[in-house]
């Protein structure tokens, strides 16, 4: 049969406008229970316009709980196929194996937590829209990846009353202006660079007086850049290399331009922060051209890849690399670590010890407290979630990661502690650890102890 | 004179910064000009403009991963034989399929497209660079995957400067493909290739097999792509192995290719090299100057594309095409 194009026309028109029409459109009204009544929205959020219901729990609910069904609903804004992918999807799975355990004995008070995750491929416009498709799904967000990511959707987030937690390290997400919708967790990355630079500076005294600074442009690079230059100028250390921000992950020249200036600068030490694939190119053209210094920089540049067994690299690195890290790694023993390490076992899934799974549980203890205070507090909007997450002053996790409090000045929420890691070829091999090592646990430098945090360290522009 | 620039240009004059430019000039400009290679002899013999070429040289390092360390294959069978031995069979199989995965390329998914505008032809090979390099990336992972070379992170020491034994083994292997190409081009399939490239009706006239053509120029191609693929994912380069990006390094084949003439094999080397020292140089001796931005020396080589087209529009070595009205 050969339908008349008139016809065609017609039923694709019809088919449009009933698409427009659907539930999956715009209005985000949430499925009454059945002895709820119906309130009027107690968050911010405007457009478009939510119901509040109240359960016969005494529970107020808007998005992304659903008392009838019993669960809550959390999106994940996950970098999988991008260039932090090798260290975001091990985090993903760590959520959804501590999520399965809460769910496995008794959820949230009997709400079974279930995760949206979407693939962001670390690429801002995709962050934008997948924020915009999950806001009327979700009652929080349990991460949302990437500095400059996370900032382009915290207007968003503010204005719609949603929580989210920034799986990115940037400095501002301690700053109280920035945050009144985000968790941040763990030092940032300016904090870090302070810690590690200090800490180096201890171990090795005279061995290091000139330092070279290179990074990726951004909130990362910058952030972390920026600490790198407190700690340079605190320790009298010479910046004999200063490529802040001049580094570029499409563009191999500046790769290569950053190898070529640290080998003719042969400064002690190379603070560089950038993705691993970054970090394997500057390092192995550096060390093609006869540098054989000491190298730190961001905790996410670094890949146990480097120490595989079949690596060109891995002795170089072993010898040569120091990094912090904000929670404790695998090849530590707190009863968090032991704890989240043994749910990974029982979990049925094929893993490999790798430090980055213990951060997605980390991620999931903050939000697992943040609900548990708003079911408390009988409010499980998104507004309430957000709430309760701000009167939480001593979020704990059994020694997997420093204790963080979302109250107080800037200077009180900040973040101080990390671990100090060094690469482990035989430890990774051996699956002892995940490829780093643990040279001091908890550290905190006086740098960073004495360092005044009114603001982030890096203004965004 | 600002004091900063004064500087720079004390620290970017010292001698042996200019032999590292040199040999960086050289490594980047190799694996341009074998990038370039492979492109134009697809352009030559069958006039498609190949947008694949990167998701290729990815794949061609993955295989080589693959078989040396994956899989293990031949070395799970020779464990007594000596470690290069056992590469470079590996590499061997990796050249292999790939010359097998780029005529299968050629029959399933050119061929059809015989007669069809150019345009059509590019957008197919510009669908088959996302559909190659997705599937290539799942296979290879989060993480790089080592090729498992025998180099390992040696370097030979020149004096002035330090260079990688993978740049050396890089350079002595692109001049014995240049050498092959060379050659290749007096046999009688090279001659054949030389007549396809100049007409295809006449080609086909005097019995020459021009589907055979197209489909060793996709196999020349494949391959030339697959060696510049495992160089970038060799030490100093991609330290780590194969990953992700390995396929953004393809893109600086299409200035060099320009900037030599789409239809010359000379001028795809020429260009490549011209591309590698320029990207070298502007490295050395502009990075850190803040008036030009960040990854100035990245967007050389496009400048010198645009000199170059404004000048001589077919490149320095491409066949200027005559258009009588």
């Amino acid at each position: 049969m050969k339908m008349k194009p008139r016809w065609l026309a017609i039923f694709l028109a019809i088919g449009l406008v009933l698409a427009a029409c659907s539930p999956s459109g715009g209005d985000t009204t949430t499925t009454v229970a059945e002895t709820g009544t119906t309130s009027g929205s107690s968050t911010e959020a405007t457009d478009p316009p939510t119901e509040t219901t109240q359960g016969d729990m005494g529970i107020a609910t808007d998005v992304g709980v659903d008392l009838e069904a019993g669960t809550i609903t959390l999106g994940l804004l996950s970098d999988l196929t991008g260039p932090f992918g090798a260290l975001v999807t091990p985090i993903v799975t760590g959520q959804e194996v501590y999520w399965d355990n809460v769910n496995a004995n008794g959820g949230i008070n009997g709400l079974e937590v279930k995760l949206e995750v979407r693939d962001t491929q670390y690429v801002v416009d995709n962050h934008v829209q997948l924020y915009e498709e999950l806001k009327d799904q979700v009652a929080a967000f349990g991460h949302s990846t990437g500095s400059p990511h996370t900032v382009a959707i915290n207007e968003g987030l503010q204005s719609d009353g949603i929580l989210a937690i920034p799986l990115t390290w940037y400095s501002g997400w301690s700053d109280t202006n920035l945050n009144s919708n985000l968790l941040h967790h763990g030092a940032p990355y300016c904090i870090e660079a302070m810690n590690s630079i200090g800490w180096l500076k201890e171990q090795m005294g005279d061995g290091i007086s000139t330092i070279a600074i290179v990074s990726l442009p951004g909130d990362f690079g910058l952030d972390s850049a920026e600490g790198a230059k407190k700690a340079a100028e605190a320790l009298g250390l010479d910046v004999v290399v200063d490529l802040a921000g001049q580094i570029l992950p499409t563009d191999e020249a500046t790769l290569t331009a950053a190898a070529d200036a640290i080998v003719a600068a042969n400064p002690d030490l190379v603070w560089l922060t950038s993705t691993p694939t970054m970090y394997s190119s500057i390092f192995g053209q550096a060390l093609a051209g006869g540098y054989q210094g000491t190298w730190s920089g961001g905790a996410p540049g670094y890949s146990p890849a480097f120490v595989a067994p079949d690596s060109p690299i891995k002795d170089a690195v072993a010898s040569s690399m120091y990094f912090g890290i904000y929670f404790e790694p695998w090849d530590g023993n707190s009863a968090g670590t032991q704890a989240a390490k043994q749910m990974l076992a029982d979990s049925g899934r094929e893993f490999t010890p790798f430090d980055y799974y213990l951060e997605g549980f980390v991620e999931a203890q903050i939000m697992h407290q943040v609900l548990l205070a708003a079911y408390a507090a009988a409010d499980m909007t998104q507004g309430g979630i957000v709430a309760a997450a701000k009167t939480l002053s001593e979020v704990t996790f059994d020694g997997l990661a420093p204790t963080e409090s979302y109250v107080g000045s800037s200077n009180e929420q900040v973040q101080r502690a990390q671990w100090m890691v060094k690469p482990d070829p035989e430890g990774l091999v051996s699956g002892a650890n995940g490829g780093t090592k643990i040279v001091e646990a908890n550290y905190t430098s006086d740098i960073a102890a004495n360092y005044e945090f009114n603001e982030a360290c890096y203004q965004l522009g | 004179m600002n004091p900063d620039i004064l500087i720079l240009a004390q620290e970017t004059a010292h001698p042996s910064r200019f032999a590292e430019m040199v040999v960086e000039g050289l490594s980047l400009g190799t694996i341009y000009a074998l990038l370039a290679v492979g492109f134009v002899i697809i352009f030559k013999a069958t006039q498609v403009i190949n947008f694949a070429h990167g998701a290729l040289a990815t794949m061609g390092a993955f295989l080589v991963a693959s078989a040396a360390t994956i899989i293990d294959v031949p070395g799970r069978w020779m464990p007594s034989a000596p470690d290069w031995l056992v590469w470079a069979l590996s590499v061997l199989i990796a050249v292999i399929a790939m010359a097998g995965i780029g005529m299968l390329l050629e029959r399933v998914f050119l061929r059809p497209m015989v007669g069809e505008e150019l345009f059509a032809v590019a957008i197919v090979t510009l669908g088959l660079d996302i559909f190659l390099r997705n599937y290539t990336n799942d296979w290879i992972g989060p993480q790089p995957r080592p090729l498992g070379d025998p180099f390992g992170a040696e370097v030979v020491d020149l004096g002035w400067v330090s260079i990688a034994q993978t740049e050396i083994a890089q350079i002595v292997v692109a001049l014995v493909a240049v050498g092959a190409i060379a050659l290749f081009f007096q046999s009688r399939m090279g001659i054949a290739m030389r007549a396809t490239a100049f007409d295809q009706e006449a080609a086909r006239a005097q019995g020459i097999s021009v589907g055979r053509v197209f489909s060793i120029s996709w196999a020349i191609g494949a391959v030339l792509a697959a060696i510049a693929g495992i160089f970038i994912s060799l030490f100093p380069r991609r330290a780590a192995g194969v990953d992700n990006t390995t396929a953004f390094f393809a893109f600086k084949a299409f200035p060099a290719i320009i900037i030599g003439g789409l239809d010359s094999v000379v001028g795809a080397i020429v260009g490549g090299l011209l591309v590698g020292f320029s990207e070298a140089a502007a490295g050395t001796y502009l990075t850190g100057v803040s008036f030009l931005g960040t990854g100035f020396a990245g967007i050389v080589p496009y400048l010198l594309m645009l000199l170059v087209l404004i000048v001589r529009p077919y490149g320095i070595f491409g066949t200027e095409e005559i258009r009588r009205v």
